[in-house]
């Protein structure tokens, strides 16, 4: 942990409004992306965000610097996010829509602003069909690990397990994709040649 | 695949290691050798190889600032409900600081007795001419069907007033709401009541737009600050704004790092503003505004003032 990152947890934990939030800019994006990863749509991803932020704010005092704290608040965002994927379930049942398009996102200020953004996700109706053949902890590591080249020892702290089990839901993960999305590769004799 | 031997299959989750780089020293070596002399195990890894053509190293969706902005802001709103304290406002901000007391003392100056009535099962005033100054503050709400705002706080006991937006104690105490920097909470509350409020048909009350002009100086907080912008809109309706008060919104509409505010900036600014060069140029600038609603609407404020007056008068 840097000195810059250990001086803005101190104030923070000090009550200091300003450095929390300097230390949640540090890591929001890249933490609304993993949530946006794990249940696949940015709505979701910021519900899950906000509550993680909430709790976040809440335990600081708890926070003890044995990991970064984009780590931490990772851990608490991805628990929030879970927690709402199981809500979310029983949507799950039902394939993609038709168009298999991620509808584009409207943010809006919950007050009513004129604003209005738009997010879409990167990936293809495939791959998003083949993400959602995982469980949710499978999904979880995957996104942690193949999407944002996390440490297993990272995500190990992330979802709150042993190392060896996260390099089991990896091992998983990685089987059931390759079955769900490595046929038609194969099919079409894309194979490029392994080299590297 | 089909015969794959059990030394293979011990090999399989360490494939998936070694693509990750995931491997320690010797049982990368270990696998490396197998695979020299394992064609099964060596098609397996250029599957994965191949799942990493599919599905890129990147994450599953990008956001751009706006977006970002968007969603802290929210995440800001629902913290400030939460309690969380407030932060003061970017120094770039504080070209004129007004001191609160200030603001208290035109609070007590311009106060008179207006109209009341007092919600159910709460005492009433005695004498609803005196000023609560310093009062504690617990609950501010806008009702929309009777337009009327309901104040809650703390005297000797809990009193209630419900009165409109008109009335000058419910100013008095929207003021007070708003200057209490150690309560973000009731700040945040008086701006919403604010805002939901409907236009005054009365001029713009000068000490509330005083105390917002005041938050906009001191508040660092972005939601806060969205819902400052949107008050004084509606406290200010379309009258001119006072000269100080032009100057920061101008700054602002520059400065201001969510595209949200300075899109509520410029359009406070377009429903108050008289010609002038300043503003020709402030919006000029805007055409080149990150956000792509900010560029339109200074596009359609420019060609609205370029239509109406001969550029010459502008400048
Ligand atoms: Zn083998």
């Amino acid at each position: 942990m840097n000195h810059r990152e250990n001086e803005l947890i101190q104030a923070a934990q000090g009550g200091d409004s300003r450095a929390f939030n300097e230390l949640v800019r540090l890591n929001d994006r890249r933490i609304l992306q993993v949530a946006h990863g794990i249940l696949g749509n940015m709505q979701d991803a910021s519900d899950a965000y906000q509550e993680g932020l909430i709790r976040a704010y809440r335990n600081l005092h708890t926070f003890r610097r044995d990991a970064a704290f984009g780590t931490w608040l990772t851990r608490i965002v991805i628990n929030q996010a879970l927690n709402l994927k199981k809500k979310r379930r029983w949507k799950q049942r039902f394939p993609l829509d038709d168009t298999g398009q991620e509808a584009s996102l409207q943010v809006l200020d919950p007050a009513s602003g004129p604003e209005e953004i738009l997010v879409s996700s990167e990936l293809s109706a495939e791959i998003r069909a083949g993400l959602d053949l995982l469980s949710d902890r499978e999904r979880t590591v995957f996104v942690l690990k193949h999407m944002h080249g996390y440490r297993l020892r990272e995500i190990a702290v992330m979802i709150e397990c042993a190392e060896g089990t996260v390099k089991n839901y990896l091992f998983r993960a990685t089987q059931k994709l390759r079955d769900a999305l490595g046929h038609h590769a194969s099919a079409s004799g894309e194979r490029t040649t392994s080299s590297s | 695949m089909n015969h794959m031997s059990a030394t293979c299959q011990q090999h399989r989750e360490d494939l998936v290691l070694y693509h990750y780089d995931e491997l320690g020293q010797a049982a990368r070596a270990d696998l490396e050798a197998h695979m020299a002399s394992c064609g099964a195990c060596r098609a397996h890894l250029e599957d994965l190889r191949q799942l990493e053509a599919r599905i890129p190293r990147l994450p599953s969706v990008s956001l751009d600032e706006s977006a970002l902005e968007s969603i802290r802001d929210a995440a800001t709103l629902r913290l400030l409900d939460e309690g969380f304290p407030s932060t003061p406002a970017r120094p770039g901000l504080r070209l004129v600081r007004l001191k609160w007391a200030v603001a208290a003392c035109i609070a007590i100056a311009t106060f008179v007795a207006g109209r009341y009535s007092v919600g159910d099962g709460v005492a009433a005033f005695d004498s609803p001419d005196i000023p609560v100054l310093g009062a504690r503050i617990s609950d501010i709400e806008f009702d929309t069907e009777s337009g009327m705002v309901q104040i809650s706080w703390e005297e000797s006991r809990p009193v209630t007033l419900r009165a409109d937006l008109e009335d000058a104690r419910v100013q008095s105490l929207l003021s007070q709401a708003l200057e209490d920097q150690d309560n973000p909470g009731s700040r945040l509350r008086a701006l919403r009541a604010m805002s939901q409020a409907t236009l005054p048909q009365t001029a713009p009350d000068p000490v509330l737009v005083d105390a917002l002009e005041s938050v906009l100086r001191t508040e660092g907080n972005e939601g806060i600050r969205l819902q400052t912008v949107k008050a004084l809109h509606i406290i200010n309706g379309r009258a001119p704004l006072p000269e100080p008060l032009k100057q920061l919104l101008i700054v602002m509409l520059s400065e201001e790092r969510s595209p949200a505010i300075r899109l509520e900036v410029l359009q406070l600014l377009v429903s108050s503003e008289q010609a002038s060069m300043q503003w020709w140029e402030a919006l000029q600038a805007a055409r080149s505004d990150a956000n792509p609603l900010i560029r339109r609407q200074a596009e359609s404020a420019l060609a609205g003032m370029e239509s109406t007056q001969p550029l010459e008068q502008v400048q």
